[in-house]
């Protein structure tokens, strides 16, 4: 049977699958506004997720965690961007490279602490308003990260649409050869895109992992980087509707265990498979669509020489 | 004696491969409108961008107001009071114009200042702005007023204005000089490139005339027939072009109510066109590039689809046949861009012989799905040297060889189908005198041999040389076809700005 | 202009250096050895015993030699399908998914095939229910590109995780094996569908060893992809398309063939070797079965340059260090995922490095004011 309680705590545990997805997707969108695509989201989630289990461990402390695996996360970007950016490697190679360079470093890090279970934080009730039906423990019962996660997504979108950074964010994504020819530092914004975007998806995996599994296994992130990737298209390189996208995605990942406690029969594998899916229809209906409804940032994928002034 | 307000000392650029300025010289006086003349591939547009500072000289210095520069980018320039219109827009297409504009204002510039100011400026000299439309969804004329009051925000003491005309309709091209000439009113120095004589002469002071990347001349206009200006610039004399007889065939290419099927607002879209071109005779296409030459040649050779019957060749309807199809039929096609499309830097001669045979009547290069190696080497050595290619081989790529040499491998890969019909865009852009020579008599034998030709060019004079009719593209419209001896300067400019009705004065000569 | 203060200015070279391009993945595999080397050490394992278990044990028998070309035999015929696919720039970085639906098309034939069929049938059989199993799922990709647009890069990849769960679901469900103590396993496959030893087919120097006939069919694949896109009329077609879509256009190559025959082939080909694992050294197919090819084929593909001979050269290169991080598991206790680590950094040394190839290195020129005019 159905009731407001159920419905309240799917939509709460969407929410919450949906933070990872989120962070890691807004550093993405960051650095694909600039113009680089970065493949390595999903290693670098790794790397974040093995060194926030290792550093929960050993100091108890959630943030010393979430700021080891962003720190973590800022060290991969900056490989890649050294890379990309003055070494004029082609953007998916190396993205694929450092998520390889990522799983292993992972796997090497997770093996450092014994896997244990770290402790859970609880989440902060906002009084009154966490009693509403439905949107209460959606909204106002939340681990605080998601909160934090909140005010990232409103300074990113005040950013880049209101800012005049965000601006010349844009304006270096939309052709870089323009940029330069009118002075703007491009390697140095994308530079910043790149590390920025790298130091939220080491975030995101800190989180997922010592904020929301509390354990340690090797591929923990599971794709979910991949579908972070693809959330940024999704949503059309907007931050808000990167939200509704995540809590999309989330809801779907979220799904898969409350389907069982609904004894709904449906094998679990298509559950688990069903987000991977949904995220290829939703690719499917926003490329079809006509161009201009996209932000695409048209110089996206493409190497910069800034000494010829042109894109490759 | 006014001290200039810039001036040039023996500045020198090179890139790999070319020298594109030989230590240039030049004085600009606050309130003085200069012109900078050359033909394409004289070295302007770079000289311009070392003045305003996107690209640093080699050799050479440049001072303004007597004081002389340290190269440190064009945001340096821009604050000393340079401003350019660029030739080629430089407008961020997915932002709006508001946000274009405000990117060039100082940081900490409000939108709504900026707005306030890009309004007070456009109405200063008529023009219309759409600040919240994006770039992408206006038309070229439109994005071009955007450059100027974008540059004209800062207030310059310096305009360099580049190929601005090319562009714009006729009433908007009276209120540019008017603009300019309030500009230099009010103590701006103008910089002017380009190469159209009849603008310099009714707006410009001075000119400064470029070839070959040298400075060859420096004149006053009001005391410099047009005629002066033209041998300053080419180097030599305009010849004569004789009324010509000869032999042509039946109708081979036909083009009846060909207009664009899609056409995003970038490109040009084509209105109508109607035209027939002969066997062995030689149709030119005159106009600005951006009129929609590349537009009509894409439905022309396949790559665009249109009605079955708006091209017919030989009376067979091709509209909608691809390329392969229409190669079948023995059409042959040199397109404008050499690089990337003619032809691919990586690949090597042989393997850019291939580019274009799939179809061709003449592809003996296959046998059971594979190469046929040694007959695409033969093949590839004959084109070779029956075109003097410098190269190092049939194997070198085709990035190693120099603008002309590839471009006479194209040509000669094309003529080698023996083609009924050759379409060819900008055949001697960037080539040099000698290629340039070559390439029109290899087209112009093919001609006398049967083949219809239609060539497009910014060069009239090229134009004037090979062919025997010429229409004007303006705009995506198409004028009606004169035979050449019936071009002269007076029709040419009427009907490169679109006013194809308007009857003409006396018939002057083209000189 | 440029805040990042590089004493040295990178040129683009006219000429590509060939030596260079010969030389630098000597250099970028030599960075990579340095690389394990400083792992060892931090491990407090002795660098020497560490670079003799990943490099040199490996080969240091008949036996070590087989199973290093047994890893290397589908790795290879998977790199060679994405070398297609890069080379006509399509991004199938999807081949994990498309070997393992392979994987479940030869287990398809192999289940359902009768007893009483010949292996000369057989196999082929088998092979051939693995290459289908793999172009049917790269062409979902494709057909998501052609019809819609959609970049291929990230739908090929989130099959890879669909087809996962497909796997875990057949061989946990239907086709799971009623003798098998409930383990997420089918049932072994007969002697008819598993692929021949080298052995048994006569050639004695391998006996003892598991090598089969993967490793002939990893050869013929290498002259295959030779053939096809140097020398077949399709390949340069496709190789022009991976150049520049302007002039593909001119030349007017197909836009859909140019999406579809890449990813179908690149497809079929991580099928084939799907197939190959599953009915040589397998035997059957497993939940637990995680080729791990995903990235290894890139890898191997770029290290390779995206020529075929030279993909084999690195294919069995990359093999000898997957086996190489098992025994460094075994002898030192790092975890076998450090492979991962070594291959990535491999992949981007490489990458790096190739810079020298396309680019001059020169000094950075001083500022206008002290360069002397000099006469011409």
């Amino acid at each position: 049977m159905v009731t407001s309680d159920i419905v309240g705590a799917l939509l709460q545990s969407a929410v919450v699958a949906a933070l990872p997805l989120l962070i890691a997707g807004l550093g993405e969108l960051v650095s694909e506004r600039a113009g680089v695509v970065n493949l390595g989201v999903e290693g670098t989630m790794l790397a974040g997720a093995a060194t926030a289990f290792v550093v929960v461990s050993t100091s108890d402390s959630l943030w010393m965690g979430l700021l080891a695996g962003l720190v973590v996360g800022m060290l991969l970007s900056t490989i890649f961007a050294i890379c990309t950016l003055t070494l004029y490697t082609s953007q998916i190679p190396t993205g694929m490279a450092i998520t390889a360079f990522g799983m292993g470093l992972s796997a090497y890090l997770g093996k450092l602490v014994p896997a244990q279970p770290i402790p859970a934080t609880s989440n902060v009730h906002v009084p009154l308003l966490s009693e509403l039906p439905v949107i209460g423990p959606a909204l106002f019962n939340l681990p605080l990260f998601a909160y934090v996660a909140l005010v990232i997504c409103i300074v990113i979108w005040w950013l880049i649409h209101r800012s005049r950074v965000g601006l010349s964010l844009r304006a270096v994504g939309d052709s870089p050869v323009i940029a330069h020819q009118l002075g703007f530092p491009v390697t140095k914004v994308r530079y910043f895109a790149v590390i920025f975007g790298g130091s939220m998806a080491g975030l995101a995996g800190a989180y997922y992992c010592a904020g929301y599994v509390l354990l340690w296994q090797e591929n923990m992130i599971a794709g979910r980087g991949w579908m972070a990737i693809a959330l940024v298209l999704f949503a059309g390189w907007r931050p808000l509707r990167l939200v509704l996208g995540a809590v999309f995605f989330g809801a779907i990942t979220a799904a898969q265990f409350q389907a069982q406690t609904l004894a709904i029969a449906i094998p679990s594998q298509f559950l688990t498979a069903l987000p991977y899916i949904a995220t290829i229809g939703v690719l499917t209906y926003i490329s079809s669509r006509k161009q201009s409804v996209l932000d695409v940032p048209k110089s996206l994928g493409r190497t910069f020489h800034p000494l010829l002034s042109k894109l490759s | 004696m006014v001290k200039p307000l810039l001036e040039l000392i023996e500045v020198s650029k090179r890139y790999p491969g070319v020298v594109a300025n030989e230590r240039v010289s030049l004085k600009v006086h606050p309130g003085e409108i200069r012109a900078i003349v050359g033909e394409n591939g004289a070295g302007k547009s770079t000289l311009m961008k070392a003045i305003y500072g996107s690209v640093r000289p080699d050799e050479g210095q440049i001072l303004w107001d007597g004081q002389e520069i340290s190269f440190t980018g064009p945001q340096q320039m821009r604050r000393l009071g340079v401003g350019m219109v660029f030739q080629h827009f430089s407008l961020f297409e997915s932002l709006t114009v508001l946000e274009n504009i405000l990117l060039s204002m100082p940081k900490g510039t409000a939108a709504q200042q900026t707005r306030n100011m890009a309004s007070s400026v456009s109405n200063k000299y008529g023009i219309e702005l759409k600040l919240d439309a994006r770039v992408e969804a206006l038309s070229v004329g439109e994005r071009q007023q955007v450059e100027i009051v974008r540059c004209l925000l800062s207030e310059p003491r310096l305009v360099i204005f580049d190929e601005p005309t090319a562009v714009l309709p006729v009433p908007a091209i009276e209120a540019l000089f008017e603009t300019i000439r309030l500009l230099a009113r009010n103590g701006c120095a103008i910089l002017y490139i380009s190469h159209k004589l009849a603008e310099i002469k009714t707006l410009c002071h001075y000119a400064t005339i470029l070839r070959g990347g040298r400075v060859v001349g420096e004149v006053d206009v009001s005391l410099t027939r047009e005629v002066e200006l033209a041998v300053l610039m080419t180097g030599r004399d305009l010849p004569l072009y004789p009324r010509t007889e000869k032999k042509v065939g039946d109708v081979v290419l036909s083009v009846s109510a060909l207009n664009s099927v899609t056409c995003s607002p970038a490109e040009v879209q084509l209105v109508d066109l109607n035209f027939e071109i002969k066997a062995g005779e030689v149709l030119g296409v005159a106009g600005v590039s951006g009129s929609g030459q590349r537009e009509l040649f894409e439905y022309l050779c396949g790559e665009r689809l249109t009605k079955r019957d708006a091209v017919k060749v030989d009376g067979q309807s091709v509209g909608n046949t691809g390329v392969k199809g229409r190669r079948a039929l023995g059409i042959a096609y040199i397109p404008e861009e050499r690089v990337d499309q003619g032809a691919l830097p990586d690949l090597s001669l042989g393997q850019n012989l291939l580019l274009s045979q799939c179809g061709a009547s003449t592809d003996n290069f296959s046998s059971l799905g594979f190469v046929r190696t040694r007959r695409l080497a033969a093949e590839t050595k004959a084109v070779i040297s029956r075109f003097n290619v410098k190269c190092g081989g049939a194997e070198s790529t085709a990035a190693t060889l120099s603008g002309g040499n590839l471009q006479k491998f194209i040509v000669g890969r094309e003529l080698g189908k023996a083609p009924k019909i050759l379409l060819v865009a900008q055949p001697t852009w960037g080539v040099d005198i000698a290629s340039s020579m070559f390439i029109r008599h290899q087209i112009e034998e093919l001609a006398r041999g049967g083949a219809a030709v239609l060539v497009s060019s910014e060069d009239i004079d090229e134009l004037m040389q090979m062919c025997d009719r010429i229409v004007v593209m303006s705009k995506g419209k198409m004028s009606p076809a004169v035979p050449r001896h019936q071009m002269n300067s007076e029709r040419l400019g009427l009907w490169m700005a679109g006013l194809f009705d308007v009857p003409l004065g006396k018939m002057a000569s083209f000189q | 202009m440029n805040t990042f203060a590089f004493p040295l200015r990178l040129i683009p070279r006219v000429h590509r250096s060939t030596w260079t391009m010969r030389l630098t993945p000597v250099v970028a595999l030599m960075m990579t050895v340095m690389l394990s080397v400083l792992l060892f050490l931090i491990q407090g394992a002795s660098p020497l015993k560490g670079v003799i278990a990943l490099v040199v044990s490996p080969l240091s028998s008949v036996g070590g030699i087989a199973e290093v070309l047994l890893k290397a035999s589908p790795l290879c015929i998977t790199a060679l399908g994405m070398a297609v696919a890069f080379r006509s720039n399509v991004n199938n970085i999807g081949a994990e998914g498309q070997v393992i639906l392979g994987g479940i098309g030869a287990a398809t034939v192999a289940l359902h095939l009768p007893v009483a069929v010949p292996s000369y049938l057989g196999v082929p059989a088998v092979l051939l229910g693995g290459i289908i199993g793999g172009a049917l799922w790269s062409s979902v990709p494709a057909g998501l590109r052609s019809k819609f647009s959609v970049n291929e890069t990230l739908s090929s990849l989130l099959l890879v995780y669909v087809a996962i769960q497909l796997m875990s679901w057949l061989t946990s469900g239907p086709w799971r094996d009623p003798q098998g103590l409930n383990f997420p396993e089918t049932e072994l496959f007969n002697g008819n569908v598993t692929l021949p030893s080298l052995a048994h087919l006569g050639l004695t120097f391998w006996e003892g060893t598991r090598l089969n006939i993967a490793v002939l069919i990893a050869a013929a694949s290498v002259a295959a992809t030779s053939l096809f896109i140097d020398r077949s009329r399709i390949g340069y077609e496709l190789i022009v398309a991976g150049q520049s879509q302007r002039a593909a256009s001119y030349a007017g190559v197909s836009k859909s063939m140019s999406v579809w025959i890449p990813l179908l082939c690149s497809g079929g080909a991580a099928g084939l070797a799907g197939a190959l694992e599953v009915s040589g050294s397998l035997g059957q197919l497993q939940a637990g079965w995680t080729p791990g090819y995903g990235f290894t084929a890139i890898v191997a593909a770029y290290l390779g340059r995206l020529k075929p001979v030279s993909i084999a050269i690195s294919s069995g290169l990359l093999a000898q260090i997957e086996i190489g991080s098992l025994n460094l598991q075994m002898e030192l206790g790092l975890p076998s995922a450090l492979s991962y680590l070594i291959q990535g950094f491999l992949l981007l040394s490489i990458l790096g490095m190739d810079l020298m190839v396309r680019y001059d290195v020169q000094r950075k020129m001083l500022p206008i004011r002290n360069v002397e005019k000099q006469g011409v």
